[in-house]
């Protein structure tokens, strides 16, 4: 079945996003502890041991999860392919982040390479499962053009950072031996940041902001424009090594503001589209993806006046998170509750009553999240200037996590609940 | 007779909650007519699974009218041929 350019029979099990989104508390909790425990030194540079284990902490083990379980779910969805072996597929992800996460975040944080390269391989060897899937899927995928280039782009973007960061690991312990190290982090930096993860989340972003908020498309220009600009860019940044440090260094600048301007251009048009929405209620997810527009305006702003890498990093990384959170607590009810319709339907329980969806992650939860995710966020900036502030950014943090796994936990069991009603005859209460 | 719902304001899933509910009361005989802004591509197979027919046209962008019907009764106003793709 493929209609109005959308195959939502292509669209996977519940089951494999989840396993994928459950990693992200736990993760997130693991980042505010090392902010909490080392903040200090996570502010002080951006090469510090615990800068580096609380990154790799959000980027592989609380972002990439949730983004690789959105894309199981959409991509089959908006570009009419499924993934095959879906499940294993999520399952083995799943594993290879968890695990990779952790040990990459424990080698840089007790400074164990052994550690670290084994969390490597793990971790890769999970992308890796994930990256032959998204070929195998979005090789023949024909739906919605643009949104395709944008996520065919961005998988691509992922394997590149994966190669260099591999490289980098080799590079640190003696393995290889690199001309102009430093470039080689900052390229494997804009990969990952602007590539992977600010090409996907703009994609996505283009499609699901006026899908959830009854707003105007965003102009087909755009789309189009984007992915090409982006990846031009990025193909640019692989040329630097091969110039003089200094010549590499204003290219670089050069390259970085352009890269600045892509993305600002994407999240000026979100602001734009999302203030003309039909709907004017504002919610906890809206407050987090506009949090995670204006994070980006702010990067920008840091980066042109040379405050601090950190702090340019902070805002990208929480800007990534702010619009990750939002998204997953907009997926997380509605993937639930169209599972649990699904089966209502197809095994003709009409008389069992479902959840209605605000029951399925009620309004308060969502704001609680939020609200910490926030305050996490601004207390870490302000760490910045006052150095102990670290400290309650990383317990802010931790709450965020908690809360979030409550509220994946809730769902979860609520559906549970929902499911054995089902399999009761006569049954006609509702789920919660 | 013809029962009617606009869900074009709604976000998602909530077309399908209203949608599901007003077919859950609609009076045997009737039909029911869904302005909506999308495609409301999931519905369909919850409509096929629960013994409905449907016709979608799209009007203009951002606007889809749906007519859905008991599959045990004629298209209503007999406009025109049922597609022999759908259910």
């Amino acid at each position: 079945m493929n209609l109005g350019g959308l195959s939502p029979d292509k669209a996977p099990p519940v089951e494999a996003p989840l396993t994928l989104f459950y990693l992200m508390p736990f993760f997130l909790g693991l980042a505010g502890l090392a902010l909490a425990w080392q903040g200090d030194q996570v502010l002080a540079s951006r090469w510090a041991p615990a800068a580096l284990a609380t990154t790799h902490f959000l980027v592989l083990g609380a972002l990439a999860p949730v983004m690789c379980g959105a894309l199981l779910q959409m991509a089959p969805v908006l570009l009419g392919t499924p993934y095959p072996r879906v499940r294993l597929v999520a399952r083995l992800t799943a594993a290879g982040l968890g695990l990779g996460g952790v040990l990459i975040g424990g080698g840089f944080l007790f400074t164990r390479p052994g550690l670290l390269l084994s969390g490597g391989f793990v971790a890769i060897a999970g992308l890796l499962v994930f990256l032959a899937g998204s070929y195998r899927a979005l090789r023949v995928a024909s739906g919605r053009r643009e949104t395709l280039w944008a996520v065919r782009l961005a998988a691509l973007a992922l394997a590149v950072t994966i190669a260099l960061g591999l490289t980098l690991a080799m590079v640190r312990y003696g393995w290889l031996e690199l001309p102009q190290h430093l470039r080689w982090i900052d390229m494997h930096v804009a990969w990952g940041l602007a590539g992977w993860i600010g090409l996907l989340l703009a994609g996505v972003g283009m499609e699901i902001i006026p899908l959830f908020y009854i707003t105007p498309a965003f102009a087909v220009r755009l789309k189009r424009l984007l992915p090409l600009a982006l990846s031009a860019l990025l193909l640019l940044v692989f040329g630097l090594p091969g110039f003089a440090a200094s010549l590499s260094q204003s290219l670089w600048q050069g390259l970085v503001a352009a890269l600045f301007v892509v993305h600002l251009l994407y999240n000026a048009n979100a602001l734009y589209v999302e203030q003309r929405r039909q709907r004017p209620r504002r919610d906890a997810n809206l407050w987090l993806w506009q949090f995670s527009h204006l994070a980006v305006f702010a990067a920008f702003f840091a980066w042109v006046v040379d405050v601090s890498n950190s702090l340019v990093g902070i805002l990208l990384l929480g800007g990534a998170l702010s619009f990750v959170v939002g998204s997953l607590m907009k997926i997380l009810p509605f993937l639930t509750w169209l599972d649990l319709q699904q089966r209502r339907v197809a095994g003709g329980h009409m008389q069992v009553s479902l959840p209605r969806l605000r029951a399925l992650l009620p309004e308060g939860l969502a704001n609680a999240v939020a609200l910490t995710l926030g305050a996490a966020m601004i207390a870490t900036l302000c760490g910045a200037m006052v150095p102990y502030l670290t400290i309650p950014g990383g317990i802010l943090l931790m709450a965020c996590a908690a809360l979030l796994a409550y509220a994946l936990a809730r769902a979860a069991m609520i559906r549970r609940r929902v499911i054995a009603q089902f399999a009761l005859p006569g049954r006609c209460s509702g789920g919660v | 007779m013809e029962q009617s719902i606009d869900v074009s304001a709604l976000e998602p899933p909530e077309p399908l909650e209203h949608i599901l509910d007003a077919l859950a009361d609609l009076p045997t005989g009737d039909w029911l007519r869904v302005r909506h802004r999308r495609d409301p591509v999931p519905l369909y197979r919850m409509l096929q699974d629960m013994g409905y027919r449907w016709d979608t046209t799209c009007l203009a962008p951002e606007h889809f009218e749906i007519l859905i019907w008991p599959a045990d009764m004629p298209q209503p106003g007999g406009a025109g041929a049922l597609d022999p793709d759908r259910p």
